[in-house]
């Protein structure tokens, strides 16, 4: 072996291309006839290294080194390629060992898409609590005792001496403990569960809701308006156009309900009840008696508000056919929101 | 509720078609669909008004700016009724109410145009008298009733409320205890529900000959009351207690009249008695032109808000700073100035306003500790392959006392059924009963958890629960598994714990729920948050588990006041680090926690990290005895370690175990 000839790139070089083309067949003999522990290659090189000129020793030296680290590895790694096929070895087709995929629940996935876009807005967060009494629920709310809304058909009430205590029908309740604590102009946002007695496969004993509330000196219908504009495109795309129909709400005046346009058809189709247009919630401006009952001026501030399912929306978005799968935590419904 | 489309048009001018008038209904706020030859309504609440057939029309002639048809009325005097008495206890009750007899009628079968009226909308036809009272309550939506008078006691009819021991059979057949409700009486007994029902006991009948009709207004509330007590829901309800026009009464006697004359022209018109104790006064409001912008945010034109306002009959007049408005009898929700506005945008229609964005200074937004923590949580659960489950806040009673630690829970009055009776004071006996019937399905391993409110007498804790549930029978199942499910819970927890710079404790002591011996109670600070591992034999039992199962439970209410960890680095030492291991033979009853507590109490010198590689019972050891084994890693910052100095410390260490818990080295 003489060492003055041989050149660490170009063996390196003539190494990789003899080892792509050769067969498994005759694997071992090209790795004998590298790495072989009497006449291989590297053990020549290793021998001849001693007889070396001294002042080429450490490069040579370090040179033969890492040639033969990388033959070394190069066989190592082509080695899984041959035996895989051998009853020893590994089957590559087989699944990889993972770890599990978790998922969020569908209702938080469209949860949060709102809260994110409020909160990027600068709209705040609240929470209440999911057991209001009469005044939170319904009354601060300018429905006063003898509405028909406060039947008991509609609500759920809670066991207790003063017969005061509810399951809130709305989250407006958490919205009129932030206007106690809050001075306006502010921009806020509810969400949570309510509860209404009702149970089919459209409407559940439970649901969620995001509410919105914005006060201020100056804020109009036009501002609601364009408010639930832009948020129907965030959570329906860009093409999506809104239609507001008067309604009525004990809490609001003006109220309307809000239609977003059907983001499955042009023409019409079963989803939307060939109308083009989805019903997908309710608003209007704050009305002066739920002012007072916080203690605002309302003729020196207005604000508007508006209510949204969470359910609904997720139903329409996913395709999901029955309300009650959202509660069922069926193992083979979550996993369908592993992906997205 | 169904209107039809050709008894509507008739009080139309140039009525539209019926495509047409759906759309212009749907602009003005009245949610309405097609339906054959007419035209289903879904009013809300507030829309008394369009609760008929006229109505229905008025709204069309004022979207359209089109006159009415006004229907044909009785023209000729009508006497005042002699020998009667009407009288209302409390004027609140009921301020008015007319009664009109008429003698000589027939209660014969309905001529047909009245007949196709009822059935068009789904009415059934009785006889003539009652079907009239019927078609006014449809035409003009103010119902009516019609009494036989023979059969009402001593010519008086008093409206108050009923007496101790009073019943009344109403038409309907149903029996019903009277007392404390409104009713109208007789000078003996209650003869009708007020505004609700009229009783068996007066009924027009075929030998009918003199009839009592009556006309009245009556508290919207006392009607609710009634009828919600008594679970009768009827037209007249339904219309008495969202309010009528108390400026269409005279008008109906009249259009009574005329119908019932045009068809049996031998009755005699014995009189009218008006009983009116609060008469109906419209009530003057300012429409401020200042606010009408403030809140729209455009400026209607002057002229389109008194054509509106006329259009609606609301008699405005121009003044300094807008409007004075008289709104109209049917108009009964329009009582300040806002309902005004409300009014005029319904019909301006909502396209006229503008579309903006408000500007508001800075932002509203202070991020909740609690709410960014449970965010925070679920976050890390899921990226660790856990599913975030959701289920009902209620939950049947049997289920959610297993997780009680005793008291009694929240409990719902009116339920839908019982297995939402109560409120849960823990999220897992919901939880659970979805994982039960995920495993009956078949679907036996799960890695659910679940955040939300539990009720815990007047407080609401944010409560987080986890639940693994395993299926051993799996064939492919890797092999970190075969670990006692304990300790992956207890993975899941640690983890947590230090995403958010938790220091728990566990404690073997648990309650009732968790199986001894087999989960911890979880510790923060002194504070019991939690517990976590097996669920007791009762609970496996109860839900029926045939699988191998761990929980955890814990409340999040510390995250309302906790500092989530702020990273701090810490210089990086470039040194090499010395590696040691040693197992510790000791007798099994010590707990590794303890001894891994004990090592690193003794603050060995360089040692940065010790871990735990290996726990061995079994051959070659003795019986009784368990192999610890720890790996120690030693480090100096500025320098690198010679063998001797870690074996000094290692010595230290070791006589020290070997002290403490009589551990043999094993080599
Ligand atoms: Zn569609």
């Amino acid at each position: 072996m003489d060492l003055s000839t041989w050149n660490y790139e170009a063996s390196l070089a003539d190494f990789n291309q003899r080892l792509a083309e050769v067969s498994d067949a005759d694997l071992e003999a090209l790795r004998l006839e590298y790495l072989g522990k009497k006449n291989g290659l590297c053990t020549q090189l290793v021998t001849a290294l001693r007889n070396a000129p001294r002042e080429l020793k450490p490069k040579l030296g370090k040179d033969i080194n890492l040639f033969k680290k990388h033959i070394e590895q190069s066989f190592k790694a082509r080695k899984p390629a041959k035996s895989a096929q051998k009853a020893h070895g590994i089957d590559l087709t087989l699944p990889g060992v993972r770890p599990d995929l978790g998922s969020v629940h569908p209702l938080s996935m469209t949860l949060d898409a709102m809260l994110d876009y409020f909160s990027r807005l600068g709209y705040d967060v609240a929470d209440g609590p999911e057991i209001e009494n009469n005044f939170y629920n319904f009354e601060a709310l300018n429905t006063p005792a003898s509405h028909p809304a406060r039947d008991d058909a509609d609500t759920f009430y809670i066991e207790d001496p003063s017969g005061d205590l509810l399951l809130r029908t709305q989250t407006s309740g958490t919205q009129i403990r932030y206007m106690e604590t809050h001075q306006p102009p502010f921009r806020m946002v509810a969400p949570g569960k309510v509860f209404r007695r009702d149970d089919d496969p459209t409407h559940s004993p439970m649901f969620h809701q995001l509410e919105g509330l914005v006060v201020g000196e100056g804020i109009h219908f036009g501002h609601l308006k364009g408010s639930l504009e832009d948020f129907a495109r965030h959570m329906f795309g860009e093409k999506a156009n809104i239609r507001l129909r008067p309604s009525y709400f004990p809490f609001t005046e003006p109220s309307a309900e809000v239609d977003v346009s059907c983001v499955f058809c042009e023409e019409g189709c079963r989803i939307c009840g060939y109308t083009t247009w989805i019903e997908i919630l309710g608003c209007g401006m704050v009305d002066p008696n739920v002012f007072k009952a916080v203690g605002y001026d309302p003729e020196k501030v207005t604000g508007f508000a508006w209510g949204i399912g969470i359910e609904r929306v997720a139903m329409l978005k996913y395709a999901i056919p029955d309300i009650r799968y959202l509660y069922q935590n069926d193992r083979r419904f979550l996993d369908q929101f592993k992906v997205g | 509720m169904y209107f039809q489309y050709e008894w509507v048009a008739q009080y139309l001018e140039n009525a539209p078609t019926l495509d047409r008038m759906m759309d212009i209904l749907n602009a003005t706020g009245l949610e309405t669909e097609r339906k054959g030859d007419g035209l289903e309504i879904e009013h809300t609440i507030n829309r008394p008004d369009a609760m008929s057939h006229y109505g229905v029309a008025r709204e069309i002639a004022v979207k359209n700016g089109s006159p009415l048809r006004e229907p044909k009325l009785f023209g000729g005097d009508i006497a005042a009724l002699e020998g009667w008495t009407i009288s209302s206890d409390d004027p609140a009750m009921c301020p008015q109410y007319m009664g009109l007899l008429v003698e000589n009628v027939k209660a014969e079968p309905s001529p047909q145009w009245l007949v196709d009226r009822l059935t068009a909308i789904e009415q059934t036809s009785h006889n003539f008298l009652v079907d009239l009272t019927n078609f006014l309550l449809w035409e003009f939506g103010h119902p009516s009733h019609a009494f036989d008078a023979d059969k009402l006691a001593g010519n008086q009819l008093r409206v108050r409320f009923a007496e101790k021991g009073e019943t009344l059979t109403t038409l309907d057949g149903n029996d019903h205890k009277a007392e404390g409700y409104l009713c109208i009486a007789d000078a003996e007994r209650p003869v009708a529900f007020a505004g609700v029902m009229g009783g068996a006991n007066s009924e027009v009948d075929e030998n009918t000959t003199r009839l009592l009709l009556e006309l009245a207004a009556f508290d919207p509330v006392q009607v609710r009351y009634t009828g919600r007590d008594k679970q009768i829901h009827s037209d007249a309800r339904h219309r008495f207690e969202r309010g009528i026009d108390r400026e269409n009464m005279d008008r109906i006697i009249r259009r009574f009249l005329h119908l019932l004359l045009e068809q049996q022209p031998d009755a005699r018109v014995i009189g009218l008695l008006d009983m009116n104790v609060a008469p109906f006064e419209r009530k003057s409001l300012v429409l401020r032109r200042q606010r009408l912008d403030q809140l729209l945010g455009i400026s209607l034109p002057d002229e389109q808000v008194m054509e509106l306002l006329q259009r609606m009959a609301f008699r405005p007049e121009k003044i300094d700073q807008g409007w004075r408005v008289l709104p109209p009898g049917y108009k009964v929700d329009v009582t300040r100035e806002v309902d005004v506005i409300e009014e005029l945008i319904r019909f301006a229609g909502f396209d006229l306003l503008t579309s903006e964005l408000p500007a508001m200074g800075g932002s509203s937004y202070r991020p909740q500790p609690l709410l960014v923590g449970e965010r925070l949580c679920r976050g890390v659960l899921v990226g660790m392959g856990l599913q975030q489950a959701v289920s009902f806040s209620f939950a049947p009673e049997d289920a959610e006392a297993l997780f009680a630690a005793g008291g009694e829970p929240m409990r719902v009055r009116n339920p839908m059924n019982i297995k939402q009776a109560v409120m849960r004071r823990n999220i897992l006996p919901t939880l659970l009963a979805c994982v039960a019937t995920n495993a009956k399905r078949g679907l036996r391993r799960q890695q659910l958890f679940e955040i939300g409110h539990v009720f815990d007498g007047g407080r609401e804790p944010h409560h987080l629960a986890m639940v693994l549930g395993f299926d051993r029978d799996r064939a492919s199942w890797f092999e970190g598994d075969q670990q006692h499910p304990f300790y992956h819970i207890k993975g899941f927890v640690e983890a947590l714990a230090e995403r958010l710079g938790l220091a728990l404790t566990f404690r073997s002591d648990v309650p009732a729920w968790l199986q001894q011996g087999e989960a911890v109670s979880i510790y923060l600070g002194e504070r019991l948050i939690g517990g976590m591992g097996c669920v007791s034999s009762k609970i496996v039992k109860f839900y029926e588990f045939d699988q191998p199962l761990v929980v955890a439970e814990l409340s999040l209410d510390f995250l309302a006041d906790h500092d989530l960890p702020l990273p701090n680095v810490t210089e990086l030492s470039d040194q090499p680090a010395m590696r040691q291991d040693m197992a510790f033979v000791v007798d099994r009853h010590h707990e590794v926690g303890a001894i891994q507590q004990h090592i690193l109490g003794l603050n060995p010198e360089f040692l940065e990290l010790l871990e735990l590689f290996d726990v061995y019972e079994g051959k070659p050891l003795e019986k009784g005895k368990k192999s610890v084994g720890f790996r120690f890693h030693f480090r100096a910052k500025e320098r690198t370690l010679v063998s001797e100095e870690v074996a000094k410390v290692m010595e230290t260490v070791v006589e020290s175990v070997r002290k403490t818990f009589g551990a043999v080295i094993r080599i």
